[in-house]
């Protein structure tokens, strides 16, 4: 009688251990393709305004080009805060090593600009809504080692890739979803018709939205 | 048929054993070999630097890493701030709020999610008399142990340079 139930037990482990393993084994698949491979976000917070709404906006990004040093001045980049290692920050690479950098010491106040040239292995990084982002121009230069990954993709939220169709408004605005380099080109290109269409220069924009 | 099946099989097992091995040395500890006499009276006492095989190899936890707490003393592994394909070990002197008192006979205070790293050999050294401060979230582990060679294998202690420091009020 005994015998039979340690023949249960043995089997009831084995059949454990087996299951306990194949869960350790996909956790750690799953470790392995966060962190090496592509990673979703979900951002937020002010500081990349144009590119990347305040809530609700999701991305996929690749963590491999970093490590190969594949990060030039226009990407957008996933990185540790420098002054809090605990945070993760996304922001826009205007410079690597030996690049000279102009920027603006306090856009909201005066048109004072700075230009430095970034150190040896280190880049300047900057968010896209210069009046309301801490970045370079709070604490200079970050080292590249601080990188964790380039930004791919970007979807307006999750839901919506799920039900995979439009949304009656999105007719009415441009969907802001894909490639964040082709968004640039045309973010560009849609704000130099607009201004042509109504005569005005770029700089008097820049000037009236300041003042 | 047969001998394809079986090379699938041994490529599952090698990947599966990969992803583990990399997960473990990602999120818990990892064995480095420490090079050069930077660290020379804690690692590598003796600097033969035709012999690699001499040098002492180190185990990194990493657990440190989820909540950034160290303390003086700690020996941490980190990228270095100038080189990012370039590992150094160094031991921490200063954290964020410490003044500290640099080569140049300036006192500074260490910047928040900053410290101050430096080797226990102050002739061969680059730490951060060369470079500063760095940033806290370029470390990737700290160094507990030295595994091999078997002679040596002992904790590594905590030490405390004395009159370096005045920690912050």
């Amino acid at each position: 009688m005994s015998l039979r139930n340690l023949k249960e037990l043995t089997i009831i482990a084995k059949e454990a251990f087996s299951k306990t393993f194949l869960v350790a084994k996909s956790l750690c698949f799953l470790h392995v393709i966060n962190t090496h491979v592509f990673t979703v976000a979900s951002l937020y917070g002010p500081s990349m305004l144009p590119t990347f709404n305040l809530t609700g906006d999701w991305a996929l990004a690749e963590r491999f080009s970093h490590k190969l040093g594949k990060v030039g001045a226009g990407d957008i980049v996933i990185l540790k805060s420098p002054v809090e290692p605990r945070k993760i920050m996304t922001k826009r690479v205007m410079g690597v090593e030996g690049d000279s950098v102009t920027y603006v010491v306090e856009p909201k106040n005066s048109d004072r600009t700075e230009t430095i040239v970034v150190p040896k292995g280190h880049i300047w990084v900057e968010g896209d809504n210069i009046y309301n982002s801490k970045d370079s121009r709070n604490f200079g230069a970050v080292p590249y080692g601080l990188l964790r990954g380039k930004m791919l993709w970007k979807f307006n939220s999750i839901q919506e890739i799920m039900r995979g169709r439009i949304k009656k408004t999105e007719y009415l605005r441009p969907r802001r979803y894909g490639h964040l380099k082709i968004l640039d080109i045309l973010e560009k290109r849609s704000k130099t018709a607009e201004q042509m269409s109504q005569g005005k220069c770029p700089s008097a924009i820049f000037r009236a939205q300041q003042g | 048929m047969g001998s394809g099946s079986l090379l699938w099989n041994l490529t599952k097992k090698y990947l599966t054993a990969g992803v583990i091995g990399l997960t473990i040395t990602d999120r818990f500890a990892s064995i480095v070999p420490v090079r050069g006499g930077s660290m020379s009276p804690t690692f590598n006492p003796r600097t033969n630097t035709g012999l690699g095989s001499l040098d002492d190899r180190v185990l990194i936890e990493k657990f440190c890493l989820a909540k950034y707490k160290f303390s003086h003393g700690d020996v941490v592994v980190f990228r270095s701030p100038s080189d990012h394909k370039q590992k150094l070990i160094k031991r921490i002197i200063g954290l964020p709020g410490d003044w500290i008192g640099t080569p140049q006979n300036d006192v500074i205070k260490i910047p928040e999610g900053h410290c101050w790293v430096e080797g226990d050999n102050p002739v061969s050294s680059m730490d951060s008399r060369t470079f500063g401060p760095i940033p806290l979230g370029l470390v990737h582990g700290r160094a507990t142990t030295i595994v091999w060679p078997p002679q040596r294998i002992c904790q590594v202690e905590k030490r405390i340079p004395r009159d370096r420091v005045s920690p912050s009020a």
